[in-house]
């Protein structure tokens, strides 16, 4: 779209997801009784993921994989 | 004025002709010429507002500032969710307008923070993006920390993430994000420092090295002019190659090639032509420095010789750094080499500081294109 010369830019999306929402974010997911079990694993470190530690949710070779909040993994992203 | 009316008109009245009901609104304004053309001023003035309201990085940082005394209220959770983008998106944006023009072309553009509630495994895994978790408003600086530093490992080095070696790259974002975060708050610089510095550091004690040789370069503008263009040249051009493995091995030279630029700058009259050109994995670069132009009486015939002299001597790209209050005698001279010479003007940059150290600059990368490239 533009408008006097004004070009609307492409944005680049960070995609996030709010601590209020991340519960049913990840039962969409179909994940969260997983996570709460215990079962999850940080992809990076293999500590256990927990809905207080989870930092981030990422796609790999088709799987959904987790990385916990310490700033050493989240680097390895 | 009045022809220009006249001619809007005719414009806008063969235009309407062919949409329906277009008649009808042709009749109208006819009958109705004053408020005809105070709707339509009015309304392209809204339209105006609105796009500078989607648009602009200060209206989101003034949204978040507005929104705050609200958004600390956990009840309202519409509220602190727009605070949080508003002021990430403020924050940033504001910092990537200011960035763009220094940084290599295509490197970084405005960021939006999308906020996902649900989504099936299917749709997450096409999607192929990774998802970040921000936490409530009393930790902003943490996720604005956090949002900065995955913004940046997205952009820098386009295409090439995996040619540069890790360390380099990462000492790349966390400079650029540092210089980012510190124009908004002590406690934000805190917290990026923090949560995202000191882990890396102490995971790569290089990464630490890296940071302050890049601090140094970009005291007279090598850092975001030559450096990152440099190595996003030779890793882009040296990718499908076997010669990616010794990229490690080639940004480490540039480093100390620019540093030794740097450190020798009041001597650079008397250095050798060797001071000025640096021989990388992929061709060789060179340096031209734009000089106060009383020096040259306003001419440019001495840096189109200067430019014709490397492309002799065969560097495939030169580098021309000018300092921030001569840049329209820049900009000459810059038009005069891609006149002159038959080097391809990449592109032309702004710079943080120039190589004097001043504040402001102007740059430009100039290429060589071989007639087999055609």
């Amino acid at each position: 779209m533009s408008m006097f010369g004004f070009k609307k830019r492409k944005r680049l999306q960070i995609k996030t997801v709010a601590n209020s929402d991340l519960e049913e974010y990840l039962k969409s997911l179909d994940v969260l009784t997983s996570i709460k079990s215990g079962e999850r694993k940080c992809e990076m470190c293999g500590r256990s993921i927990t809905l207080a530690n989870l930092e981030a949710i990422v796609p790999k070779n088709e799987k959904i994989l987790f990385v916990c909040s310490n700033i050493k993994c989240v680097e390895q992203i | 004025m009045i022809e220009a009316i006249s001619t809007t008109t005719l414009v806008a009245t063969s235009l309407l002709d062919s949409v329906p009901y277009g008649q009808k609104i042709i009749t109208w304004f006819g009958q109705n010429a004053y408020l005809g053309w105070i709707l339509f001023i009015g309304f392209m003035l809204l339209r105006t507002i609105w796009w500078f309201v989607k648009n602009l990085p200060q209206v989101d940082t003034f949204k978040a500032q507005v929104l705050t005394p609200l958004a600390k209220n956990r009840k309202f959770k519409r509220i602190r969710k727009a605070t949080i983008r508003s002021d990430i998106k403020g924050q940033v944006n504001k910092a990537v307008r200011e960035l763009q023009s220094e940084l290599p072309n295509g490197w970084i553009r405005e960021m939006d923070v999308e906020w996902v509630h649900r989504e099936n495994a299917e749709d997450f895994l096409d999607d192929n993006e990774i998802v970040i978790r921000t936490r409530p408003y009393e930790d902003q600086n943490r996720n604005l920390a956090n949002v900065t530093y995955h913004f940046l490992k997205k952009c820098c080095f386009p295409k090439v993430k995996k040619v540069i070696p890790d360390t380099y790259r990462e000492a790349v974002v966390l400079y650029i994000g540092h210089r980012i975060i510190k124009g908004r708050s002590l406690e934000a610089e805190n917290a990026f420092v923090d949560h995202i510095m000191e882990p890396v550091i102490d995971k790569k004690n290089k990464v630490i090295d890296y940071f302050e040789a890049y601090k140094n370069l970009d005291k007279r503008g090598m850092f975001t002019g030559p450096l990152l263009r440099d190595m996003q040249h030779v890793a882009k051009n040296i990718r499908t190659t076997s010669l990616r493995k010794q990229m490690g091995g080639d940004v480490s030279a540039s480093l100390k090639y620019y540093k030794e630029f740097n450190d020798g700058f009041k001597n650079k009259d008397e250095r050798p032509d060797s001071a000025w050109s640096r021989k990388s994995l992929f061709g060789k670069s060179a340096i031209i420095l734009v000089a106060n132009p009383f020096k040259t009486h306003f001419g440019t015939k001495i840096y189109v010789n200067k430019a014709l002299k490397w492309w002799d001597a065969g560097a495939d790209r030169i580098y021309v750094l000018g300092g921030g209050k001569e840049k329209i005698f820049v900009n000459t001279v810059i038009r005069a080499i891609e006149k002159e010479t038959n080097y391809i003007l990449q592109e032309v940059f702004d710079q943080h500081k120039d190589y004097r150290g001043m504040q402001g600059g102007t740059g430009a990368m100039f290429v060589k294109v071989l007639k087999q490239d055609i």
